[in-house]
């Protein structure tokens, strides 16, 4: 049973399409890692999830946590989901906490919201949770001010914040990126502990692939707004079926072997959203491009192994961008 | 945080000036010789300052210590008031314009444009010629016109906040749209309306003693510092005095005002970064 199945999502802002059909879903006390360069629509999926997109966005498919559909629900049926069941860890720490109320207030804001608790009670639940987080002292933390934090203690702050009221599922949009590497290890480390602690569900956004590998159970890979491949993280980083992705660990600096001389590179630059090509958004990069790469966009097809690839390499033929047969691998989990 | 700030001199010495004036502008009335709207018949008309009258007299004979202190309350009443009526309006139709932005901020901030493209001189002679002459109005017109300022500047650090990630946070914890405004907006915009409130008042003063400066204000023998400015200005000449203490109490309230807005201003922008 999925806690959060999207299907079939696409996002247009006014000409411009973000997402093109992305589909995955993510099961109790799962983790899935959302990989993808600058642009490729992770953030944009986060958003859409929490209905965070601008009222202008044009929204299609269907994004359902726990069965209840949350595209088109109204913003009172948010709320009521929200903070409570699901959760989000924002990219930057810094700014993520109003700089003129306390830890604590903002803390306790949560559950005063949600279960109507005391505020001492909230306090106390929030003394404990920034206690889970290993933040010492936390009864003298709680009446100070974000800027008496440092960067990865405020990252600490909010996962703890996001967790407070016991999420099902945790959006993390780059949790880690603000934090330099030994900070970065420890907060994903706190994040672990209390994801199998809780039995949370987790849908990790990053572009760091080192990130993926030591913390997600499974992956997707996003190009120009559409998933090109996923599986267990394990299986794709060892044996990646998608160009795409072979491209992308195949320019990872090798650490145990000789230096080259220059790191490879993928060749051209990721579409212009508003002017993506027809095919394969990866077509005009991809060093094994076929000639219907060019005008038949792939799915995502699934197979027993749970792995998905969208790519019509060694693949048999394909007669439409989109099947609506009932057995759609859109609505298959991954 | 209070407490911290009265300790910078940049604060304290305008604060202090400031509640000297309006103590002085409470109890100087009862201090002085005779009520602001009495005549000494036996001192000279437009008598130099001496130790019945320290500042003088103005030229019916009234005692001049008494009638700026009378005047500053008038001029130091019109300031509070009307930055009070521009503060409650402002702020809200600002906020409300700036969280909800699209067609609602278009037509809010319309109106405001239109209300500001009106001749102020205009509307205030337009208020008189309709309800006659009466203090009260000289509140009504400031007010009506000083929150407009407010509105736009609410509404210009509104619309910054709302994309600010601990907005979206707070939306993200389930938060509704009056609970993000009350609890991360406003204390948000503390600052900038305080700094914006003591400029605020100076200009509400100054706006006044224009009107009466005009002969638009406040009617004999109730009096402001605009009125006695006014006075005073036209005997200048052979009673200096008449002009001097009144001009002086107006122009270092308008100082300490800038002063203390602009210190608080600098205190309120350093920390928390």
């Amino acid at each position: 049973m999925s806690v959060l199945s999207v299907e079939n999502l696409r996002v247009r802002h006014r000409a411009v399409t973000v997402l093109d059909g992305v589909s995955f879903a993510i099961a109790k006390g799962e983790s899935l890692g959302l990989v993808g360069e600058s642009g490729s629509g992770k953030s944009q999926t986060a958003l859409a999830v929490l209905g965070l997109l601008p009222a202008t966005a044009h929204i299609e498919g269907s994004i359902r946590f726990e069965q209840q559909e949350l595209i088109g629900a109204g913003r009172a049926a948010l709320d009521q989901l929200r903070g409570s069941r699901i959760s989000m860890v924002f990219q930057d720490p810094m700014s993520s906490l109003n700089p003129y109320l306390s830890i604590g207030v903002q803390m306790a804001e949560v559950l005063e919201q949600h279960r109507g608790a005391s505020r001492a009670d909230a306090l106390r639940e929030a003394a404990m949770m920034l206690d889970a987080v290993r933040i010492a002292d936390p009864r003298r933390r709680l009446a100070q001010f974000p800027h008496e934090f440092s960067g990865g203690m405020r990252q600490r702050v909010l996962i703890a914040m996001a967790l407070l009221a016991k999420p099902e599922l945790l959006i993390a949009d780059e949790p880690t990126t603000a934090l330099d590497v030994t900070v970065q290890a420890e907060v994903l480390a706190v994040l672990d502990e209390l994801r199998r602690e809780l039995g949370l569900a987790l849908l990790l956004i990053t572009h760091d692939l080192g990130v993926v590998s030591g913390h997600c159970e499974r992956m997707a890979v996003m190009y120009a707004g559409r998933i090109v491949e996923s599986g267990p993280t394990a299986a794709v980083l060892a044996n990646p079926r998608h160009p795409y992705t072979a491209a992308l660990l195949a320019t990872r600096p090798n650490l145990s072997g000789p230096r080259p001389a220059r790191l490879p590179t993928i060749a051209g630059q990721p579409p212009d959203p508003a002017r993506r090509p027809p095919g394969c958004a990866f077509a005009p990069r991809c060093e094994q491009v076929l000639p219907q790469c060019r005008e038949l966009a792939p799915i995502l097809r699934i197979d027993e192994a749970r792995r998905g690839r969208a790519c019509h390499l060694d693949a048999g033929p394909q007669t439409d961008a989109i099947t609506t047969s009932d057995d759609d691998p859109f609505k298959r989990p991954l | 945080m209070s407490g911290a700030l009265l300790k910078r001199p940049a604060i304290a010495v305008p604060a202090a000036i400031l509640l000297l004036i309006v103590l002085l502008a409470v109890v100087g009335p009862w201090l002085a010789p005779q009520p602001f709207d009495a005549i000494d018949f036996d001192a000279d008309w437009g008598a130099a300052p001496s130790a019945a009258h320290i500042f003088g007299t103005d030229d019916l004979g009234r005692d001049l210590f008494a009638r700026v202190c009378v005047g500053g309350r008038l001029s130091l009443a019109v300031g509070f008031v009307s930055t009070l009526v521009s503060l409650a309006i402002g702020i809200v139709w600002g906020a409300t314009a700036g969280w909800f932005g699209g067609r609602i901020d278009a037509v809010m901030m319309r109106i405001v444009d239109i209300l500001y493209a009106l001749p102020f001189m205009f509307f205030v002679i337009l208020l008189m010629v309709l309800f006659g002459r009466h203090w009260l109005l000289i509140f009504v017109a400031i007010g009506a016109v000083s929150w407009l300022d407010m509105a736009r500047i609410v509404r210009g650090q509104t619309l910054a906040l709302r994309r600010q990630p601990f907005v979206d946070a707070a939306v993200v914890s389930g938060l509704g749209n009056a609970a993000i405004l009350v609890r991360h907006v406003l204390p948000n915009l503390l600052g900038v309306v305080i700094v914006c409130a003591t400029l605020t008042i100076p200009q509400a003063i100054l706006v006044e003693s224009f009107l009466s400066f005009l002969g638009l204000g406040i009617q004999e023998p109730a009096t402001s510092w605009g009125a006695l400015v006014n006075d005073g200005a036209r005997a200048m000449e052979a009673t200096p005095w008449g002009l001097i203490f009144p001009a002086v109490f107006l122009v270092l309230t308008l100082l300490a005002f800038n002063l203390l807005g602009d210190a608080l201003r600098a205190a309120l922008d350093e920390p928390r970064r």
